[in-house]
């Protein structure tokens, strides 16, 4: 019991520092933009960027770089958690950096949320560091759009060259999987030579016929004069398929109720004019038209009522029409009481004016206990002077 | 109490008396800073202009709705579920308790598309404690088309288990890599983080913490945040 009641009194108090916090904007200026913020490492070189952080006080700035690069950066910050003003982040590289492209973060966050269930926002950019070897070395990337049945999708392998030798032949086998891991696909590209330094890509096509739609995995080993790495990317192969994911479970009765039907879109484009129908009752309902952008969902809603409806489970059929196709679902909703809906908090309007009650008795307590004090002391004055 | 017409008049003679003196006062106050050496509004010239613009990049995110209220209380005997949106668990078994009914709703107010990092300083253990309790989030577009190319977005019907450590980081409204980004457009910028839970009636009180949970939302234009 007394374990009970100090949980009511902790989330009590939560709804007084609720009402009296208030969030700020986490903000980074910046006259450079992040795929302009490049450096390349040379020993003993300096660089220095400078950002314009916050819009009020509170906000921290700070950096995060790997273990190698932090001997070398610096956070000149003129007023840490002050308002707007300008930090300076200083590069002063040493003698060696290991090849490939480091990056150094630079944030800025809020750093009090004042307690309770509270958000705290923070940004975050980035300065790159490319640092190149005397060993032949390359990165590799793998890009795969998301396509719908039938369609070609199309597997790119990028590369770049983190070296200052010449790579005199690149290729790349790349193994496509389905979500269970069979691999469904295979390809080897053409070669081609990288020069030093220089970022180069190649692209291949594979034929979606006969794929089923969902999640695939596509693998590129990239071999480059007697080395290879590896790279990946996920992509989802789209079906024209809205699905019916929920709806309104529980309607009470001698009432209008509001009715939701959740739907999520399986299709790589966007649709438009999606709508539902709902057979209840005996009636027919109609929900308004939605657009749903491609592979999310939506909330369609219409309003049933419940009026002489006996309490219970009741049989309902809803249908979703989209691009000429439609998903059924037949399911029940339970017709309740009305006593037995909960009320909703955004109807309680008086709890705030309750709290506003108390906060404005506990300022006339003080005021009082200060009113009290002061007479007391001022007792206590004369009495010594006397 | 009362008050006559003639009172009336002379409060509406006082106070067009006060507002034209303060209007008069204003404009000689403002002829005043034509010297001045200090940033106004004031046009002391009219030579032929010229307007050189800079546009920096802004990365910039507000919490325009930062909290959830769930109010106090405990679970009723059985375990209690509340939440923050009526699109998660079915309500019951609290006592005192509230729905929140306030989502975090987080606004890209930069000029980048920004991918968006959620992490939260506790886990299910650690906030709410007890045996099994449980607590999912979601996020969802605010203004349909704030993550238009999210195809991994934890959306409605999507609810996500806190099952990493605190602090560990959900990367939402994400497809691959370079993709799913939230987008800077005014009418299309902001996204909501919601909130499910399940209150066993063993959980007990945190006096040290107070319950606090402290939701992190990170936006970057560098994809600095990555999901683990």
């Amino acid at each position: 019991m007394k374990q009970h009641f100090l949980f009511v009194l902790c989330f009590s108090f939560f709804i007084i520092l609720n009402i009296y916090s208030v969030s700020a904007t986490s903000r980074i200026g910046s006259s450079v933009p992040y795929d302009q913020r490049i450096v390349t490492f040379n020993p003993g070189g300096e660089a220095s960027f400078t950002f314009t952080v916050g819009d009020s006080g509170g906000i921290e700035a700070y950096i995060q770089t790997d273990e190698e690069l932090t001997p070398y950066v610096k956070l000149i910050d003129p007023s840490p958690l002050g308002g707007t003003r300008e930090v300076t982040v200083q590069i002063k590289f040493g003698d060696s950096l290991s090849p490939g492209e480091h990056r150094i973060i630079f944030g800025a966050r809020e750093t009090s949320s004042g307690g309770g269930v509270a958000a705290l926002t923070g940004v975050e950019t980035a300065i790159r560091v490319i640092s190149l070897s005397s060993e032949k070395t390359i990165r590799g990337n793998m890009n795969v759009q998301d396509v719908n049945e039938g369609e070609n999708a199309s597997l790119s392998v990028s590369v770049k060259s983190w070296t200052y030798q010449d790579i005199q032949s690149l290729y790349s086998d790349i193994d496509v999987f389905n979500s269970q891991g069979d691999k469904v696909a295979h390809f080897r590209t053409e070669k081609f030579p990288l020069k030093s330094g220089e970022s180069s890509g190649v692209t291949t096509l594979m034929e979606t016929q006969g794929m089923k739609p969902g999640w695939y995995q596509a693998v590129a080993n990239i071999f480059y004069d007697g080395s290879n790495i590896s790279t990946g990317d996920d992509f989802k192969i789209g079906t024209l398929k809205v699905d019916i994911t929920s709806y309104t479970k529980e309607l009470r009765v001698d009432s209008l109720n509001k009715f939701e039907i959740g739907v999520q879109s399986n299709w790589n484009l966007p649709l438009k004019d999606v709508y539902g129908e709902v057979e209840w009752e005996g009636k027919n309902e109609k929900t308004p038209t939605i657009n749903i952008p491609r592979f999310e969902g939506g909330i369609l809603t219409t309003y049933l009522d419940a009026q002489g409806v006996p309490l219970g489970e009741r049989p309902i059929k809803i249908t979703v029409f989209y691009n000429g196709d439609k998903t059924e679902r037949l399911g029940t909703v339970k017709v309740i009481k009305s006593s037995e809906v909960i009320e909703k908090p955004g109807e309680v309007k008086g709890e705030f004016n309750y709290m506003y009650m108390v906060l404005l008795i506990l300022i006339l307590v003080n005021l009082l206990f200060i009113i009290l004090w002061r007479k007391k002391k001022e007792k206590e004055e004369n009495n010594r002077t006397k | 109490m009362d008050i006559s017409n003639k009172s009336l008049a002379l409060f509406l003679i006082a106070s067009i008396l006060i507002s034209a003196g303060g209007t008069f006062t204003a404009l000689i106050k403002l002829d005043q800073l034509r010297g001045a050496r200090i940033l106004t509004g004031f046009a002391t010239s009219a030579p032929a202009g010229q307007a050189n613009v800079t546009v920096t990049s802004q990365i910039a995110l507000t919490a325009i709705a930062s909290f959830m209220n769930f109010g106090g209380g405990f679970a009723n005997g059985s375990t209690c579920r509340l939440n923050s949106t009526d699109t998660g668990l079915p309500i019951g078994n609290c006592t005192t308790f509230r729905d929140s009914n306030e989502s975090i709703v987080v606004r890209n107010d930069g000029n980048s598309n920004l991918s968006i990092n959620v992490s939260f300083d506790k886990t299910n253990a650690t906030w709410i404690g007890g045996s099994n309790p449980g607590v999912w989030f979601d996020a969802s577009d605010n203004e349909t088309g704030s993550c238009a190319n999210g195809t991994r977005m934890y959306g409605p019907g999507n609810w996500t288990g806190l099952n990493r450590a605190a602090n560990a980081g959900y990367r939402v409204c994400q497809g691959s890599s370079s993709l799913g980004l939230m987008s800077f457009d005014d009418t299309k910028d902001a996204i909501n983080i919601d909130l499910a839970v399940l209150i066993p009636p063993d959980a007990t009180a945190d006096g040290a913490s107070g319950d606090n949970l402290t939701i992190t939302i990170t936006g970057s234009d560098a994809d600095t945040n990555l999901e683990p």
